[in-house]
């Protein structure tokens, strides 16, 4: 059935289109406008409307043996623990992998990438992805804390066989990149390193962390995975070490590609009495001075919420800010990781800086195609706080307001009041679809040319952009609605986005040895087949470069 | 082995729709869609369903999580009550714990803590204990100690690589031993309890002074209280050197729980009956449901051996790998294949710390249908229900 999408505000910045012109979607996907218009079947409304292609979140914990340790460890937060209260301190959190689909649906978010999957992991974060409803997920693996890999640097094994092994965990765990978490942090930690920078050395390897980072790197050039090595740097939210990896960690890209997650948590000084300040203006100077380097926020928004991550060693250290006071830290091969629970209080000067700072550097880093919108889910903010900081970005006089309620002394220690820059339309689209596509390598989506993905979301203009992005007028996923004035009305399942790779056969064969003699585990047990997911069509190729 | 497609076990069901021999409505044979038109309509129609059993397959939790919320129902693990302790201490205090494998490789000092963690579960024992440490700056070829506190011998480990002794201890003052171990970490004041004069001192010393220690225990053993004071003693230790626990689960009913926690936010107990899942360890026990008349219409998934028996006054469904004995309650059954067995199965490993895969061993094309899909089929015809009921309305 040939659908026309008539009379709507169209910013599709991937194809240089802003302004009203009509879209047309047949089978799942767009296509050419017919030469009669008014052959199309069915024909909708948008005029008044702004249409962009579905919203992608490149950096959101939405699965995965982490993020439901979470869930286990903090039942208290969810609405309906007991028949009391209505609202809980996470009740607006899409907890559930029902919940996650349908609350990023409703914010016309079509594709989630989850972050960090172990590959021992993998299996259960595919079969959480595949519970999510109507929108299409993605993972990266984790690799860099694994004793392979840093055996296999240690001993000077070739570049050739560590891509090997780079895509065998690939293709193994149905992945669509690969992150490195404080690498070789965890591994310190586990032989009690309690703090692990870019040159120090995991000990029993003899590797350094920037010999971890630097090989990933080039493997993950050399097998031409669209998405750069996806890095998490060390010291994460240390006052001055944290905005020192991040500094080191930029100018080792060296001339390859490079994604730093969540750069706010690295913007940390150690000025004033307190010991903490921004770092925010010197960072965003130094990512657009390097056009290899992309980066994505990790905005910290107010209230409670849950820190999940596989760097071990850090979220060792971090329960000491618990709140509530307890936690899970994992010591798995490879990374490990922690849960902690964490309450931003709008109270606290070093929250407020930290929430500052994530705007400074979305504000100072001049090229929207270059820095991702992520809070991090959940770790500096759940993901439905998205409609608040596109409020923030678009209008200076919301983040006047937000500014003005900050505890004294915070606002001289940020240079946000003296921002005027605000986000347009044209920049959000970019922000948020065609640079996150173009990042991840999916050329079907993020645009809304003809050969796309018919993933469309459709807003009502409104000077209240929280509003605005709030609640999608309609959502269109696959070409089938599913979202109208901000409400679920069909819950299809996506897929998974996976590279389309194959691991080497002589790999394949060392790695069953490895696993069973070092481990006494089946290298097979890494494997996510499609048919243990019970959907019908559980994955979506994406071709290497 | 490969593992068989799902839309393979799909044609399979609907081709098995005219097979007679595997679902029964009052012990009468009728077709599949017969049986779980029957299946979803009493459910349906009960103002409180329960669904319960074994759920010895992701696949089958998942479908009767799905079950459950279309029938407004409560789910409900037979497992469940075994590892409640383990759920409340680990949400309510947290926990420093590791993978099996991980501690195979690295720990130099393993404290074993009351009756044996291994028993039933020898591939994990060897997994762990059949070689020495090889990683770690601290810990690399180290003879691997063992300490079994609670034990008369440490004969079990006979055949581990390293050394174990054993400290004896009644089981009911094993949560207190622990508490005087952490006493002695602490430099606080504390009783010898059960241990000899300076041995709660000596033992928190060789822990202390662990490169990589592991306290391994049975996660069904203790109660909350004992449960969070082992995972209390590791967290301690963890401000001085590098040490992890591991709470070893048997069966199936952890595996299910955090299926359920994905999908619900809770490990189960839960319930639908208000439309969002609601969580209550007490309020939603199956036992207590179908003991005191308040369930109306049980569904019970049985695919061990020998349980096919069910007692309840409510209408039953049942998916058993056995045949519903003659006389019984039963008001529709559905025999079902083994998983792991006649289907694929995916479960979770103790040795993997995660979910594993499982081909079927013995794959028939003629073998019944999984739990899961027919779980699925009577969550299609509740939807399909709810469909036509929302139309009509």
């Amino acid at each position: 059935m040939l659908t026309r999408l008539k009379g709507g505000h169209v910013v599709d910045p991937a194809n240089g289109v802003n302004g009203v012109t009509d879209l047309y979607m047949k089978d799942g996907q767009l296509v050419s406008a017919p030469t009669e218009p008014l052959s199309a079947d069915e024909a909708i409304d948008l005029s008044g409307h702004v249409v962009m292609a579905g919203a992608i979140d490149i950096h959101s914990h939405i699965a995965g043996g982490h993020v439901n340790t979470a869930r286990l460890l903090l039942p208290e937060w969810h609405r309906a623990f007991s028949s009391r209260p209505g609202e809980t301190a996470l009740s607006r959190v899409g907890w559930t992998t029902e919940e996650t689909g349908l609350r990023y649906a409703e914010m016309g978010f079509t594709t989630v990438v989850e972050p960090a999957m172990g590959p021992q992991a993998a299996l259960h974060a595919h079969l959480e992805l595949a519970d999510i409803p109507i929108i299409d997920k993605a993972t990266l693996v984790v690799l860099g804390n694994d004793d392979l890999l840093m055996s296999m640097i240690r001993d000077g094994e070739s570049e050739a066989a560590i891509a090997d092994y780079v895509a065998w965990t690939v293709a193994s765990s149905r992945a669509l990149g690969v992150k490195c978490i404080n690498a070789g942090g965890s591994a310190a930690f586990k032989d009690n390193v309690r703090a692990f920078s870019l040159d120090d050395q995991v000990p029993d390897y003899g590797v350094s962390s920037r010999q971890i980072v630097k090989t990933l790197q080039k493997a993950v050039h050399d097998l031409k995975i669209p998405h750069p090595l996806h890095v998490h740097c060390n010291n994460l939210g240390v006052p001055g070490a944290s905005s020192d990896a991040a500094e080191a960690t930029i100018a080792a890209s060296e001339g390859l590609p490079l994604h730093l997650a969540h750069i706010q948590f690295y913007g940390y000084g150690t000025e004033g009495k307190r010991g903490f300040s921004s770092e925010g203006r010197r960072l965003a100077a130094l990512i657009n001075a390097n056009p290899d380097v992309t980066v994505d926020i990790g905005q910290v928004m107010f209230g409670q919420t849950v820190t999940i991550s596989s760097d071990e060693l850090r979220q060792f250290a971090g329960r000491a800010q618990a709140s509530p006071k307890k936690s899970i830290i994992f010591d798995h091969e490879a990374n490990g990781g922690g849960v902690v629970p964490m309450d931003y209080k709008a109270t606290s000067f070093f929250n407020a800086l930290q929430w500052a700072i994530g705007l400074e550097l979305f504000l100072l880093i001049e090229d929207p195609s270059r820095v991702f919108f992520t809070t991090d889910h959940p770790n500096g903010a759940p993901f439905t706080t998205y409609p608040d900081i596109f409020a923030l970005l678009m209008d200076r006089e919301v983040r006047a307001r937000w500014i003005e309620a900050l505890p004294k002394g915070v606002a001289k220690w940020t240079s946000l009041p003296e921002i005027t820059r605000e986000y347009t339309l044209e920049e959000i689209a970019v922000m948020t679809r065609a640079s996150p596509a173009r990042l991840l390598g999916t050329s079907d989506r993020g645009h809304l040319g003809a050969g796309a993905t018919a993933d469309i979301s459709v807003y009502r203009p409104s000077d209240d952009k929280a509003e605005m992005f709030g609640k999608a007028a309609y959502v269109f996923k696959d070409g089938r609605l599913v979202v109208k004035n901000g409400s679920v009305v069909a819950r299809p399942y996506g897929r998974a986005l996976t590279l389309k790779t194959e691991a080497d056969k002589g790999m394949e064969a060392r790695l069953d040895r490895y696993f069973d003699e070092a481990y006494g585990l089946s290298a097979q047990w890494f494997k996510v087949r499609g048919e243990a997911l019970g959907r019908e069509t559980p994955f979506r190729e994406v071709s290497c470069l | 082995m490969t593992f068989r497609p799902a839309s393979v076990i799909c044609r399979l069901g609907t081709e098995s729709d005219d097979d007679l021999s595997t679902q029964w409505i009052d012990g009468r044979p009728v077709s599949t869609a017969e049986a779980v038109r029957a299946a979803a309509e009493h459910l349906a129609a009960s103002r409180l369903p329960v669904l319960t059993g074994d759920f010895n397959d992701i696949s089958a939790i998942r479908a009767g999580l799905r079950v459950a919320a279309l029938a407004g129902g409560v789910v409900d693990h037979e497992g469940l009550e075994a590892i409640r302790p383990a759920i409340e201490a680990i949400r309510d205090a947290g926990i420093v714990m590791g993978a099996p494998a991980e501690i195979r490789r690295r720990a130099d000092r393993v404290l074993v803590i009351g009756p044996d963690p291994f028993e039933g579960q020898d591939a994990l024992f060897e997994q762990i204990f059949a070689v020495a440490p090889d990683i770690g700056a601290r810990t690399k070829g180290k003879t691997r100690e063992i300490v079994w506190l609670g034990a008369s011998e440490p004969q079990r480990f006979a055949k581990a690589s390293g050394e174990a002794r054993s400290i004896g201890c009644p089981a009911a003052e094993l949560t207190e031993a622990v508490g005087i171990v952490r006493a002695a970490l602490a430099g606080r004041r504390f009783a010898d309890g059960p241990f000899e004069p300076g041995g709660a001192r000596a033992l928190a010393g060789w822990l202390v002074d662990a490169g990589f220690g592991a306290v391994v225990f049975k996660a069904d053993a203790f109660d909350a209280i004992g449960f969070e004071e082992i995972a209390g003693l590791v967290s301690d230790l963890n401000a001085r050197t590098r040490a992890t626990a591991l709470p070893v689960f048997a069966g199936s009913a952890f595996g299910s729980a955090q299926a359920a926690t994905w999908a619900t936010g809770f490990p189960m107990r839960v319930s639908f009956g208000r439309g969002a899942p609601d969580h209550d360890m007490e309020l939603f026990k199956a036992d207590r449901l179908i003991g005191s008349g308040e369930a109306e219409a049980v569904l019970l998934v049985a695919a061990g051996e020998g349980r096919a028996g069910v007692s309840s006054d409510a209408a039953t469904i049942l998916l058993s790998t056995e045949e519903p004995p003659a006389g019984s309650s039963v008001k529709v059954a559905f025999r079902i294949g083994r998983p792991g067995v006649d289907h694929d199965q995916v479960a979770l490993e103790p040795r993997f710390g995660s979910f594993v895969a499982h081909a079927a061993s013995a794959p028939d094309p003629d073998a019944p249908s999984s739990a899961a899909l027919i779980l699925s089929m009577i969550a299609d015809h509740l939807a399909e229900m709810a469909a036509e009921k929302g139309a009509a309305a």
